[in-house]
């Protein structure tokens, strides 16, 4: 289990706590469709996706960005137990979704990048290391329960 | 062979004129032996590396840093050959400095990063999917000289 130190902890609530979940999920999601066309192939019923411009703007990848980070919020909540926080949806992203696990450590770094360019300077290494740390625990426990 | 188009290339030079190639390597270079602490073992003759502020204001740690982004630097020239470009660096990273290729993409990752916080919302989606293909590209041809 993964465990994370009060310092962690902090620095990831810290700035979950200035986080606008309805615009970064949707420029998260965004950004994975666009810097990693091959996921668009989850997403067949979403429309238009065939530009950069098509796909920031797309009202179905905000609001699907906006469910997948309202759904991390969960993770910053529960850090000492990842893998039952996020079973269900390990069981759904295996069983019935088929996304190749990897994909969820892509996810990661894009949370990664949206957080950099919304707050530059503040996103400080120990910053990046926590949340790096905190979106791999994600990703693994997405995996967790796939057989 | 990874085919760069003229709007990559555009975006990505645009990018690079504006970086303080001193700042930037130090910086690239600190966050990867912060976020992934392993690879401060590539550099046990650089003294204090024991916290993250030692090792950000660690001077050989600036000055190597340097060094690297430098080397970057002629991946931007010459994108359209980057294995011939960093072949004699891949032999060198086998054979002599017995580097895990592995660490070329976390490196890359945290060059993305650093663009990221230092460029904000300019950082577009489309910039960033061209300096994913630029960083993965020398990340690969890096490798490619292992054996």
């Amino acid at each position: 289990m993964v465990h994370f130190t009060a310092e962690e902890k902090a620095a990831v609530a810290s700035l979950w706590a200035k986080v606008n979940v309805d615009v970064a999920g949707g420029e998260i999601l965004g950004r994975l469709l666009v810097v990693y066309p091959w996921t668009q192939r989850f997403f067949d019923n979403f429309g238009n996706l065939s530009s950069e411009t098509a796909i920031m703007g797309n009202p179905k990848v905000k609001a699907h960005g906006k469910k997948v980070l309202t759904s991390f919020g969960n993770a910053v909540k529960h850090m000492d137990d990842l893998k039952g926080t996020f079973s269900q949806l390990s069981e759904l992203h295996c069983d019935r979704l088929h996304v190749d696990p990897e994909n969820f450590k892509l996810l990661g770094n894009m949370i990664l990048i949206v957080l950099a360019t919304q707050f530059g300077r503040e996103f400080t290494p120990q910053m990046q290391a926590a949340w790096q740390k905190l979106t791999t625990a994600v990703a693994n426990a997405l995996t967790f329960k796939y057989h | 062979m990874v085919h760069f188009t003229s709007e990559e290339k555009a975006a990505i030079t645009n990018v690079w004129s504006k970086i303080n190639v001193e700042e930037a390597g130090g910086e690239a270079l600190s966050r990867l032996l912060v976020v992934y602490p392993w690879t401060q073992r590539f550099f046990d003759n650089f003294g204090n590396l024991s916290s993250s502020s030692a090792i950000m204001g660690n001077p050989k740690v600036k000055a190597h840093g340097k060094k690297v982004l430098t080397s970057f630097g002629d991946a931007i020239k010459n994108m359209d050959n980057l294995k011939g470009t960093f072949a004699k660096l891949s032999e060198l990273h086998c054979d002599k400095l017995h580097v895990d290729p592995e660490n070329f993409k976390l490196l890359g990752n945290v060059l993305v990063i650093i663009l990221a916080s230092h460029f904000g919302k300019e950082f577009t989606s489309d910039v960033q999917a061209a300096w994913q293909k630029l960083v993965a590209g020398v990340a690969n041809a890096l490798a490619h000289k292992y054996h």
